[in-house]
């Protein structure tokens, strides 16, 4: 077989299929008319192209679709739900991340101390004694605040109370406020 | 209602529209996996697979190609897959039903000789690899383009020209072999 013959007879089902350029599609068409052993080889291919384009199938009754249908509809109900309209779109994966990162971010910096002063709980009595004198520096100026002592026999019932000043208090707002 | 909208409802959930698209497709899916498989038991039980599979995969869909190409990648691949299971398990089994196929000869003896080069035909078709009768189905009885082949097979234009040449040559040989066609070398 001619080089030739070989090259043209490998392009053939694209010849018959029309899948060639128009310049190699001629080229074939022209060798065919000279050459007898590569129009065989055409014929017989086109004659078995004929044979596979015949074959058919037999044809599937409307109970044998019906059996395939309910088959397939029982499996998709035994897949996982799908989770339809509330699937989340990819594209919100990064802002989502990015937020959980800063989250994380924040959280580990106001956490951790990195070096910083770190601080030891105040006992409460100490806390309360801290304020009041900050409490009482704001009302009384510094230097004339006197000492208070409340002793036992001071504590009065409501039933006790009179409209008189008691007299502890009196010097205090004398001093203060030049009340007598 | 178009492929591309029963894609995109589908996509959200929606069962009725692949229902829909079944009865568009069930068809042309059956007619895939009865060629690759010549039983139509086989044939069935695939093409509810097949769906199956298509269902689960919908998501995927990104219509950069038509569903209609889509949906054959799938049938084949899964026709391939079984076929190579089956090949690695057990013999093939040549069955069905070349009698329960209607033919259109005339005389009884038109029919009978038929039935027997459609018979020697399957033979053939069986003897090839599972990607060369991949494309003998997608061209010669489905009727594919060699682009849409390429695209369906996910292979180059140049490697469907070779793997259709190469598999017309087999199939002629295995027929000249059993002597069934008359497709034979005048030498």
């Amino acid at each position: 077989m001619a080089l030739r013959c070989a090259v043209i007879q490998k392009n053939l089902s694209a010849f018959l299929d029309k899948q060639l350029d128009a310049g190699k599609h001629r080229q074939i068409e022209q060798h065919l008319t000279e050459c007898s052993d590569c129009r065989h080889k055409k014929e017989e291919l086109k004659e078995l192209i004929g044979y596979i384009n015949d074959v058919s199938i037999p044809t599937v009754s409307p109970q044998q679709w019906e059996n395939t249908h309910r088959k397939l509809i029982e499996n998709i109900d035994k897949l996982p739900a799908k989770k339809g309209l509330f699937r989340i779109p990819k594209w919100t994966f990064a802002p989502a991340g990015a937020f959980i990162l800063a989250l994380l971010i924040y959280v580990a910096i106001s956490v951790i101390p990195f070096g910083g002063q770190q601080y030891e709980p105040i006992p409460v009595d100490v806390c309360l004694q801290e304020h009041s004198i900050l409490y009482s520096e704001q009302i009384f100026p510094t230097g004339i605040m006197p000492e208070i002592t409340i002793t036992e026999t001071d504590q009065t019932t409501q039933e006790e109370v009179s409209d008189e000043p008691t007299s502890d208090l009196d010097p205090l707002m004398e001093a203060y406020y030049g009340i007598n | 209602m178009e492929d591309v909208d029963l894609v995109k409802l589908c996509q959200k959930g929606d069962t009725v529209a692949f229902e829909r698209l079944f009865q568009m497709y069930r068809d042309r899916i059956y007619g895939v996996s009865y060629k690759m498989f010549n039983n139509q038991e086989d044939a069935l039980d695939l093409t509810q697979e097949i769906f199956l599979k298509a269902y689960q995969k919908i998501d995927k869909f990104n219509f950069r190609s038509s569903f209609s190409t889509w949906l054959y990648r799938l049938a084949v691949n899964v026709c391939i897959d079984e076929l190579r299971k089956r090949k690695s398990g057990r013999e093939y089994p040549m069955e069905d039903s070349f009698q329960q196929i209607s033919s259109n000869s005339d005389t009884p003896e038109e029919e009978a000789i038929s039935n027997e080069r459609e018979e020697l035909l399957w033979k053939a078709i069986n003897s090839l690899k599972e990607k060369e009768r991949a494309v003998i189905i997608l061209r010669d009885m489905e009727g594919l383009s060699y682009n849409e082949i390429a695209e369906t097979l996910k292979c180059s234009l140049g490697r469907v020209k070779s793997r259709i040449h190469e598999a017309r040559n087999k199939l002629k040989s295995v027929l000249q072999a059993n002597a069934g066609l008359n497709v034979s070398s005048r030498r």
